[in-house]
């Protein structure tokens, strides 16, 4: 009778931490999925599937190794979606190589940074905005987004790159500060 | 050596220039899509998880599916007598769940004219929702709360065994049912109360209405709430249940005219005119929702019918009394497979499971 209690408490402790890694980085990995494929409904699917797939799995659950597992898996399933929907494939290196190597305190960091980005980007005429969501999120072509806007080929690409040096001044003058 | 700093830098700044793009887009995604709720999608990856379990099973078990249902009749006989009245029984083999054809929850609705036809939408093993006078239907829920219709109709909801459904009514009350069960109810409430009738087994959370009791009325009780939490089982010809979540609920027990009030964590055991309040850890008694069965000092015939009941197979058990009278402790999830759970049924020292010709035989062990 004792066996099953404690069956019950191993169960129900590996379950509580499964939810916790699930709550605290479903959106991370979301918004990953959405470097692939700019819709939200297909990346919760993909994420969806990736964290049951990690379910059935879950006696060899451990929180550290899991992340950077689960970005790996949804890479993939987010190269099979691209192929089986033949979209084109932008940039599917992607940056898994480089997210695999980070540890927690790289993650905290990006996040906190990604956090300023917004607030930069929040900062910056709506037509920059607009090229650069155009070019990041759906990866069009300065050519296309010129077209789209009526902008020349030249000026759209005048918009990111003052939008990234913005954003690259505002980091390069905060590690100064920081005597970096 | 001298070299090497230099490269090392390059290579920062590619990384520094690598992590500015990413970063810069993942600002990008975030400005543009709403950030999801984490809990939000974590109740959906638990309700998903019973669904998907299943079909993994019905794989699984496919053969033995097919056997027990092309022996067993289309009709729903659960010859699941309690073991004590079985005793006088002379027969050597008690048959403790009859699987049946497994098909999808039917959902039925009346008309002008009173009768009951299915619903035009058959919910089949369709993804896609289909919205008709406001109400959604998919093949895992229904939700009827933005229900459009201009007459409040009569509706009743089937589940077939080894599936679980889950229905919004139109006051937002949320209900699960589980395998093998049935629930009547008004597509809109109105009057002094919200009634519903269930068999089977459900598990409902009340939106509160204080001014609108909500009463589930079943073959041997009525539950009477405002806004709760709570699980009822009433499977006929078994041991009936109701066990609280939150909030208080009123047990009526109309057969011995008698009332009792429950406090969270108590359930209350009703057979044979005789009840029974105590203290229990509930997740025993509502973790189905999420796939998961905890039986806690329950009949071993009791186990064996619910058993037979999600995994949709014939259970025929042999008449011996230590089997007839033993009690136990026994966890499974969903997601184990079939051979799996026999073999851990196995691992007590006095049971033998041996599944045969689509059926599941039970003996003791010698």
């Amino acid at each position: 009778m004792s066996d099953l209690k404690s069956e019950k408490q191993s169960i129900d402790l590996r379950r509580k931490e499964y939810e916790n890694f699930f709550k605290e980085n479903y959106a991370r990995l979301y918004y990953y999925a959405l470097h692939f494929i700019p819709d939200s409904e297909v990346c919760k699917d993909i994420v969806g599937d990736s964290f049951y797939y990690l379910w059935e799995r879950i006696d060899a659950f451990r929180a550290e190794t899991a992340l950077s597992y689960m970005y790996t898996h949804i890479h993939h399933l987010c190269i099979d979606h691209i192929r089986r929907a033949k979209m084109k494939e932008a940039n599917a290196d992607a940056y898994l190589a480089m997210l695999q190597k980070w540890d927690t305190r790289d993650w905290e960091e990006s996040e906190e940074r990604i956090g300023l980005i917004m607030q930069l980007i929040e900062k910056m005429p709506a037509s920059t905005r607009l090229v650069m969501e155009q070019c990041y999120i759906y990866k069009k072509k300065y050519r296309q987004v010129a077209q789209m806007t009526g902008l020349s080929e030249s000026g759209v690409r005048k918009h990111v790159m003052k939008g990234l040096n913005a954003i690259r001044s505002y980091f390069s003058v905060k590690y100064k500060k920081g005597g970096v | 050596m001298i070299n090497e700093p230099t490269n090392i830098n390059h290579e920062n700044e590619d990384c520094i220039e690598e992590r500015l793009h990413y970063e810069c887009e993942q600002a990008l995604l975030r400005i543009h899509f709403e950030k999801p709720s984490a809990e939000e999608e974590w109740v959906k990856f638990r309700e998903g998880l019973a669904v998907k379990s299943r079909k993994r099973i019905s794989w699984s078990v496919g053969g033995w599916i097919l056997g027990g249902v092309a022996a067993a009749v289309a009709i729903w006989i659960v010859v699941l007598l309690p073991w004590h009245r079985a005793v006088e029984k002379e027969e050597e083999v008690l048959v403790l769940f009859t699987a049946i054809e497994s098909g999808y929850p039917v959902i039925m609705e009346e008309q002008p004219d009173k009768s009951f036809v299915a619903s035009s939408v058959i919910v089949a093993d369709n993804k896609e929702e289909k919205v008709i006078e406001g109400v959604v239907y998919s093949d895992k829920k229904v939700d009827y709360t933005r229900h459009s219709g201009k007459s409040p109709r009569k509706s009743v909801v089937s589940i077939p065994c080894g599936q679980v459904y889950k229905l919004i009514l139109n006051d937002s009350t949320e209900v699960w049912l589980n395998a093998g069960s049935s629930l009547t109810f008004p597509t809109r409430f109105s009057g002094k109360q919200r009634l519903v009738k269930l068999e089977g087994e459900a598990y409902f959370k009340v939106a509160r209405n204080e001014n609108m009791p909500f009463v589930i009325e079943t073959e041997k009780l009525t539950a009477r709430v405002l806004g709760t939490e709570f699980n009822m089982k009433v499977y006929k010809d078994s041991e009936t249940h109701v066990t609280l979540v939150k909030g208080a609920v009123k047990v009526g027990m109309p057969e011995v005219n008698k009332e009792v009030v429950l406090m969270p964590g108590e359930d209350i055991t009703y057979v044979d005119r005789d009840f029974c309040v105590k203290k229990v850890d509930t997740d025993y008694y509502t973790q189905w929702r999420f796939g998961y069965f905890y039986f806690d000092d329950m009949y071993l015939v009791d186990i064996l019918s619910d058993l037979g009941r999600w995994y949709n197979v014939t259970v025929e058990m042999e008449q011996d009394s230590l089997l007839l009278n033993q009690r136990l402790h026994f966890v499974v999830e969903r997601s184990e497979s079939c051979e799996q759970l026999i073999a851990n049924l196995n691992a007590f020292e006095y049971l033998s499971v041996v599944p045969e010709d689509g059926k599941w035989i039970v003996r003791r062990k010698k």
